[in-house]
């Protein structure tokens, strides 16, 4: 009789759960960071690869973004500010004019980037001008040998537009080829097979490293680059909660560039939305049937700022009402430094202070070579 | 507000555990470690009046690795390519290998739900306080979970 499901977890979880956790090692470097008296994280330590942060490296954007932030609604081609009248955006948003509502929290989670060897890079989010499709199109540097099996990391070998390319066999379909010291790579979500061989060569043979790229009847719905030197970032998260009911709605803040891409979160082609009350664009993901995600999902590149609905929480038992979150997002506007500090000072929870929340500029909180 | 020698004893009480916590949530040791590290930074400062603060690290450390589950799903979609599974640590005998990638495949409230269950025996209520979840939804997403996980263990 074989084991119980169960005592087969049970057993997995086990050996899985590695024995040699770094204690020492990792003390040393807790105990050097809060020598520093913890104003600021430290440089992260170097001394194993972490994967997922290789993968970051080439594709999470953080856009130095003095002028706002790229945004193009129709066409292809480089996109056009958003908002020129916006000379230094912070990249904090509080809600205006939300009555019933209180701001329970604000806390910053560290996220680590290394991309150092893969940036600068970039990232363009288009979506099909029939709504059917979408892609997210990436641009980095590439590996010194130049080798596409090296970056790609397996894949069937495919012909895009006459460069060696190669292209997933399973999952999102992800086309990727190298051109000189770049390696490009376009995700594809609905496209037909059929014309994914083309689509890919079209963006090949478009826009050159630092412009949006381009894609015949796709619009460009988000862009942002990054260079090699940002460390870490802040994801710095609202939760509000309204007063009648207890609902919680939490918004996502983050530097430049990354939150045009959550709207991919769910593999799905998002819809580009425009909310009653919100001047800003955002695109909205419908969860796919049976997804545990009920609630909708919108992203946006905004000013100074990616924003993201928190598109975990809550469960389906726990679904917000329609028009709570829309209620939320709705009412955002852009904030001073002034103002984030005194929007900050009327949280019921702590805010944390280490570090300081409270500064003048999201991208402050970037933690740089 | 603890330091010195306290909280390194603590550190060396809970680090081990914590990792491995982790590292079945995120499914990548080093990045287990380094949330394991963020959750000592921002909670050292609180723990003067935690009755419990292996509890308290621990809320905190799930909530980071929630945290970083969206960003991953963020960046792993995008544009590299991403193993459509996690490799099976070597420690893992061949004839768990499929329960290893059934688990991988899961969604991740549901994966989380399933170890915090079977590998720290937390019940309903304590699963549903960190992840944030009623019990009902708890029960749900273990259910689920585990239905699907039967499903190719048994083929």
């Amino acid at each position: 009789m074989s084991p119980s499901i169960d005592d087969q977890l049970r057993s997995l979880l086990d050996v899985a759960a590695p024995d040699d956790t770094h204690v020492e090692e990792r003390w040393a470097e807790l105990a050097e960071r809060l020598a520093d008296d913890g104003t600021a994280p430290a440089p992260l330590p170097e001394r194993r690869p972490r994967r997922w942060l290789a993968i970051a490296a080439a594709v999470v954007v953080v856009a130095a973004v003095a002028a706002g932030v790229a945004w193009e609604r129709s066409g292809g081609g480089e996109p056009e500010p958003l908002d020129p009248s916006s000379d230094q955006p912070t990249g904090w948003y509080v809600p205006e004019g939300l009555e019933g509502w209180t701001l329970e929290s604000v806390t910053g989670d560290l996220q680590a980037i290394e991309r150092r060897a893969t940036c600068p890079c970039s990232v363009t989010s288009l979506i099909a001008d029939d709504g059917a499709s979408a892609l997210v199109v990436a641009d980095s540097v590439a590996p010194p040998s130049s080798d596409i099996d090296e970056a790609f990391g397996g894949g069937e070998p495919v012909d895009i537009g006459g460069r060696d390319g190669r292209r997933s066999v399973e999952g999102i379909a992800t086309w990727a080829w190298i051109d000189g010291d770049r390696y490009r790579s376009a995700m594809m979500l609905e496209v037909p097979d059929a014309e994914q061989a083309a689509l890919a060569a079209a963006i090949a043979d478009g826009a050159d490293v630092g412009r949006a790229a381009e894609a015949p009847g796709y619009e460009v719905v988000a862009f942002g680059e990054a260079e090699a030197d940002e460390r870490a970032i802040r994801e710095v998260t609202v939760t509000m909660r309204e007063d009648a009911t207890g609902d919680r709605v939490a918004y996502v803040l983050t530097p430049s560039g990354i939150g045009s891409v959550p709207a991919l979160f769910l593999g799905v082609v998002p819809e580009a939305v425009e909310l009653p009350g919100q001047p800003l664009p955002l695109v909205h993901v419908d969860p796919p049937p049976g997804s545990v995600f009920v609630q909708p999902s919108y992203a946006g590149a905004w000013p100074g700022a990616d924003i993201a609905a928190d598109v975990q929480e809550p469960a389906p038992e726990d679904a917000l009402p329609d028009g709570t979150i829309e209620a939320v997002l709705g009412s955002l506007r852009p904030a001073t430094g002034d103002e984030w500090r005194a929007f900050l000072a009327t949280a019921e929870q702590p805010v944390d202070a280490d570090p300081d929340l409270g500064v003048d500029r999201i991208d402050d909180l970037v933690v740089r070579d | 507000m603890m330091a010195g020698p306290d909280l390194e004893v603590l550190y060396r009480a809970e680090q081990p555990g914590l990792v491995r916590l982790a590292t079945l949530l995120v499914r990548d040791q080093a990045v287990a470690e380094e949330l394991v590290q963020e959750a000592f930074l921002r909670a050292h400062g609180r723990l003067a009046g935690v009755d419990r603060p292996g509890a308290y690290l621990r809320t905190t450390l799930v909530n980071l690795c929630r945290s970083h589950g969206r960003h991953v799903q963020v960046v792993a979609r995008t544009a590299l390519p991403t193993p459509s599974a996690t490799a099976p640590p070597p420690a893992i005998p061949t004839e768990l290998h499929p329960l290893w990638l059934a688990l991988d495949a899961l969604p991740e409230r549901q994966r989380h739900a399933i170890v915090l269950r079977f590998y720290l025996d937390l019940d309903d209520d304590e699963i549903g306080r960190l992840l944030e979840a009623r019990p009902g939804t708890v029960r749900s997403l273990i259910s689920r979970g585990l239905a699907a996980l039967k499903e190719v263990v048994e083929r």
